[in-house]
């Protein structure tokens, strides 16, 4: 059995000996094995672990996506208390988009191309927050999109998701994610394929959207270095486990794990030496010679 | 000039985009034009001695060829033939020696009045199966529209014609079996005579929009945007036609405009069938008489529509794309 750390605060997400399979030809293989996961109210978790280690798949569970080929195959995962198994599609409905907000990798390709910002934002709206009238609901729509950092933002609801550039698009599903409120933020590899400006500009408003919200934020991605700038605790998956789960500043700086050790002297340090300086020289192997090329 | 393009292009995409695909249309049609005089210009023998018959004398034809300003260069015939066309005057009936106006306008209208029904009909139709299909992907109900559709689309359109006269005509007597809506007393009278027609008419066409609407509605509900509109918790009807459909419709438009430019050239079997009096009928007509006039009318006439509704489909899509009607960052 492979657990995270308890946590502290009350839970809104528990995630119980969880096993998850995959249909590959005609056998299941498991892609999640027997995994435990608790998540306080108002945490920030970091997920990380190399691709297919089961980090999306975790996420996609905890939306209550169901997917052909892909079955729980023992555990449960709960938000707030209801299995999700066990929900209702409309039940599930109520509790996308309202109780969990989710901003998946690519924010270009993740926003409908004929509609408008406004559009888009307001359908959400009138999905989960009936009680607004139009009036409220583009002011709600205006103030969500300042929120997220656009200076201009009735221009920007007039416009079309493809009239942004990749870092906008991404900041526009984050506002999506959290124009009804949401109590849980998932957020899948938003800051992979973006340069590392974009990447500061989202984690610092994610750190910023924390100061000012109760929100919970399950956050994945393989780059510890976006992670420590914003969770309190990251846990590292391999092979469909948790392998390490500590307070951020400790898996840091001991990782206790051979995967988590891996990874934490993967991050790249601008301090430190380039490998090739580090009692090597070019042509030994990290990187050809010139002789050899 | 350019200076005046990339200007208009800036201020408004959208005009500049519909403007350029009039240019483009108003140069097909002219090419058109000289291919339809060209074709009939270089047809074997003389205009003037096809019109007259074998029988006719020299003089006769000889008559003939200068009323009809046939020695003229071809390229000034062509000019004054089509700029006779825009103005309104189609020409005189080599045969009858009527104007050609007075025979194409009750044809027409006739043509233009089943082809309306008929697209009325196969729009929201052909939509609607493609996307019962798309959302029912592989179950038992998308196998057999997606297999009827095709065998309505295999079977050539005079044959399923005359199938639908000899089963709701002939055994069960529901429709006539002529389409003779100049005896039509009503409006409802009139849509009844021309059931069968409108039925004809779309087994032939609907299954080519089915089919494309059905492919490109399954890529679209397959796309990222769809599975993320789902995860934000939008209700399923929503999602599939607010979201997935405005994507999904562009080839269908395209499938639609290509049905009704050939509704308005190969709907001549089907009048042929129901010895119904539209436009093909008067074509078949004049190609027997070597009526030269009644031929190229109604070719331009055709070719017209044909750019004509190529360019709406253009425009329809063009409109349902922001990508293309909006300057991107």
């Amino acid at each position: 059995m492979t657990s995270s750390i308890p946590s502290r605060r009350a839970p809104l997400v528990h995630v119980e000996r969880l096993t998850v399979e995959y249909r590959q030809g005609g056998t299941w293989r498991p892609v999640i094995r027997e995994l435990d996961l608790t998540i306080g109210r108002g945490e920030a978790v970091g997920l990380a672990g190399e691709s297919g280690c089961g980090k999306s798949t975790l996420v996609s569970l905890l939306l209550g996506e169901t997917r052909p080929g892909r079955r729980i195959a023992a555990g449960a995962l709960r938000v707030d208390g209801h299995d999700l198994s066990t929900l209702s599609p409309a039940q599930l409905r109520g509790l996308r988009g309202r109780r969990i907000g989710f901003v998946p990798q690519n924010g270009g390709t993740s926003l409908t191309p004929t509609r408008r910002v406004a559009t888009l934002l307001e359908d959400v709206l009138r999905a989960h927050r009936p009680e607004l009238a139009a009036p409220a609901r583009r002011a709600r729509a205006r103030e969500q999109l300042a929120a997220v950092g656009f200076p201009d933002p009735d221009g920007a609801l007039q416009r079309f998701p493809h009239q942004f550039s990749g870092g906008q698009q991404q900041r526009i599903a984050l506002a999506l994610a959290l124009v009804s409120e949401p109590e849980l933020l998932l957020l899948d590899e938003p800051t992979t394929g973006q340069d590392a400006q974009i990447r500061r500009a989202l984690i610092d408003l994610l750190v910023e959207i924390r100061r000012q919200s109760e929100v919970t934020i399950v956050f994945v991605s393989h780059d510890l270095l976006t992670l420590s700038d914003l969770c309190d605790r990251i846990d590292i998956m391999s092979e469909g486990r948790i392998v390490e789960s500590n307070a951020t500043a400790a898996v840091l700086a001991r990782p206790v794990h051979p995967y988590a050790r891996r990874l934490v002297a993967a991050v790249p340090r601008l301090d430190a030496p380039p490998p090739w300086r580090n009692g090597a020289e070019r042509g030994d192997g990290l990187l050809p010679g010139v002789a050899t090329l | 000039m350019a200076e005046a393009v990339r200007r208009l292009d800036e201020m408004n995409p959208l005009l500049w985009l519909v403007l350029r695909r009039v240019l483009l249309s108003f140069v097909s049609f002219l090419v058109v034009s000289v291919i339809i005089f060209t074709a009939v210009d270089i047809l074997p023998g003389d205009t003037a001695q096809r019109a007259l018959g074998r029988e006719a004398t020299a003089e006769s034809v000889a008559i003939l060829r200068s009323e009809m300003r046939l020695s003229d260069p071809a390229i000034v015939r062509y000019g004054r033939w089509l700029g006779d066309f825009v103005s309104g005057d189609l020409g005189t009936s080599m045969v009858s020696k009527r104007p050609v106006a007075d025979y194409l306008v009750p044809p027409l209208r006739h043509t233009l009045l089943l082809g309306a029904i008929v697209l009325a009909v196969h729009i929201p139709l052909s939509l609607f199966l493609g996307l019962v299909c798309a959302l029912t992907r592989d179950t038992p109900l998308d196998l057999g529209l997606s297999a009827l559709v095709l065998v309505a689309m295999s079977v050539p359109d005079f044959v399923v014609g005359i199938f639908l006269i000899v089963v709701f005509s002939v055994e069960l007597g529901w429709f006539p079996p002529l389409a003779l809506i100049d005896q039509a007393t009503s409006w409802t009278d009139m849509l009844y005579m021309l059931t069968l027609p409108i039925l004809a008419l779309n087994a032939a066409m609907t299954a080519y929009v089915v089919r494309q609407t059905r492919d490109s509605m399954i890529e679209v509900l397959n796309s990222d945007f769809v599975r993320v509109a789902r995860l934000r918790g939008l209700p399923p009807l929503q999602i599939v036609l607010a979201h997935a459909l405005p994507s999904a419709l562009g080839p269908a438009i395209n499938a639609i405009a290509l049905n009704a430019a050939w509704l308005v050239g190969g709907i001549v079997v089907i009048e042929a069938v129901f010895n119904y009096p539209g436009l093909g009928r008067l074509l078949v007509e004049g190609v027997r008489f070597h009526d030269v006039p009644i031929i190229q009318a109604i070719a331009l006439i055709l070719s017209g529509t044909h750019i004509a509704l190529n360019l709406a489909a253009d425009i329809g899509t063009t409109l349902l794309n922001p990508k293309l009607r909006t300057r991107s960052s």
